[in-house]
């Protein structure tokens, strides 16, 4: 069974996606400041040398992974809205690309978290 | 209200049973004309009638139901005289399309491949709403046992300091905020009647999570752009 979404739906996507979109310009920017550092790590052999240095091009190379997902979901959206017939369709697609960006994310952050609860121990060790 | 007959026919529009005790009241309390619409706000009700005009496809009046939550309204529903619906079944017109709509979305229920493919998403939202609120803790504490290190070589910058933590506790506010879309794209799976109700409801939560999420990020691009300029210079 097809469904059309209606016109007051129309408009949650048409926020949404907007809302998606917006997200995308701070992050590639956040990718590139991390691409960009850990390129300048490797040529300037500096701070804590190449692990530091692939840390960085690994966050981001996954932030401009994100963008794409993120753009890929609003395009969706858009779909839903100017179109006709196939709207669960588009539906079924954002959600997939949701849930593979969540669930990459949550990698992300479980590492993220991980190596913050390293340091802090640490940090908590040297301060006791 | 004009008659039982209209409030009965809140009953046909599903999500609105609970209202019956309001469409009672204003049934008991006020006395209404043909085409009024009664605004129903659950925690509010507003008990005035409020004249409006015809259904603009059909230019008849209809039954409409739609949700403001930035208005903190719920939902508003015109209740259709009854006179006009005998006209109009008499007539054998077509349901207008805010009817057919709203009968649809009313009675669209997702398929089981759409309910599991639901189901990996709500856990992959889930353990990533986890994951940042724990995120955003240790952050907080990294920071604060940082600044608290008298023995750091250089220290970090008190604004800094401020900055990133309000940005963390921004992040694990962002993990709230995520557990109750999650909430809201679960019941899809678990309820029957109103799963296209409770996706636009989860869609807008997610539309205030990137609201956030923009913020946060800004305020990150911020911090490690001044970061970059004071271990420059």
């Amino acid at each position: 069974m097809s469904y059309e979404f209606d016109s007051s739906e129309n408009e949650v996507f048409i926020e949404v996606g907007a809302r998606i979109t917006s997200v995308v310009t701070p992050l590639g920017l956040l990718a590139v400041v991390h691409l960009g550092l850990g390129v300048w790590l490797i040529d300037s052999g500096a701070g804590g040398g190449n692990a530091l240095a692939l840390c960085s091009i690994l966050l981001g190379g996954l932030a401009l992974l994100f963008c794409v997902w993120l753009r890929q979901i609003a395009a969706r959206f858009r779909l839903i809205v100017s179109t006709e017939g196939s709207d669960m369709e588009h539906l079924d697609n954002a959600i997939e690309i949701n849930r593979k960006l969540f669930l990459s994310a949550s990698y992300l952050v479980a590492g993220f978290t991980i190596g913050l609860m390293i340091m802090v121990a640490e940090k908590f060790a040297t301060l006791v | 209200m004009g008659g039982t007959h209209q409030v009965g026919r809140l009953g046909a529009i599903v999500g609105a049973t609970h209202d019956f005790k309001v469409g009672n009241s204003i049934q008991k309390g006020f006395k209404s004309f043909n085409n009024h619409r009664v605004i129903i706000d659950e925690n509010n009700p507003d008990r005035s009638l409020l004249q409006l005009g015809h259904c603009q496809y059909c230019n008849r009046p209809a039954v409409q139901l739609r949700h403001f939550p930035e208005k903190n309204i719920r939902r508003y529903i015109q209740i259709i005289p009854y006179g006009s619906i005998e006209a109009a079944l008499r007539a054998e017109q077509k349901p207008c399309r805010e009817e057919v709509n709203q009968d649809s979305s009313s009675k669209y229920e997702f398929t089981e491949a759409q309910n599991d493919r639901l189901t990996h998403f709500v856990s992959a939202l889930r353990a990533f709403s986890y994951l940042v609120f724990l995120g955003g803790a240790c952050y907080s504490m990294a920071l604060v046992t940082q600044a608290l290190d008298p023995i750091a070589e250089s220290g970090l910058l008190a604004p800094l300091v401020i900055v990133s933590v309000v940005a963390s506790l921004a992040g694990m506010w962002l993990g709230i905020v995520l557990l109750r879309v999650a909430e809201s794209f679960k019941k899809i799976v678990e309820t029957e009647g109103r799963d296209v109700a409770h996706l636009l409801e989860g869609l807008l939560g997610f539309g205030k999570f990137f609201r956030l999420a923009t913020v946060v990020l800004w305020v990150m691009c911020l911090s490690l752009l001044t970061v970059g300029v004071f271990s420059l210079t």
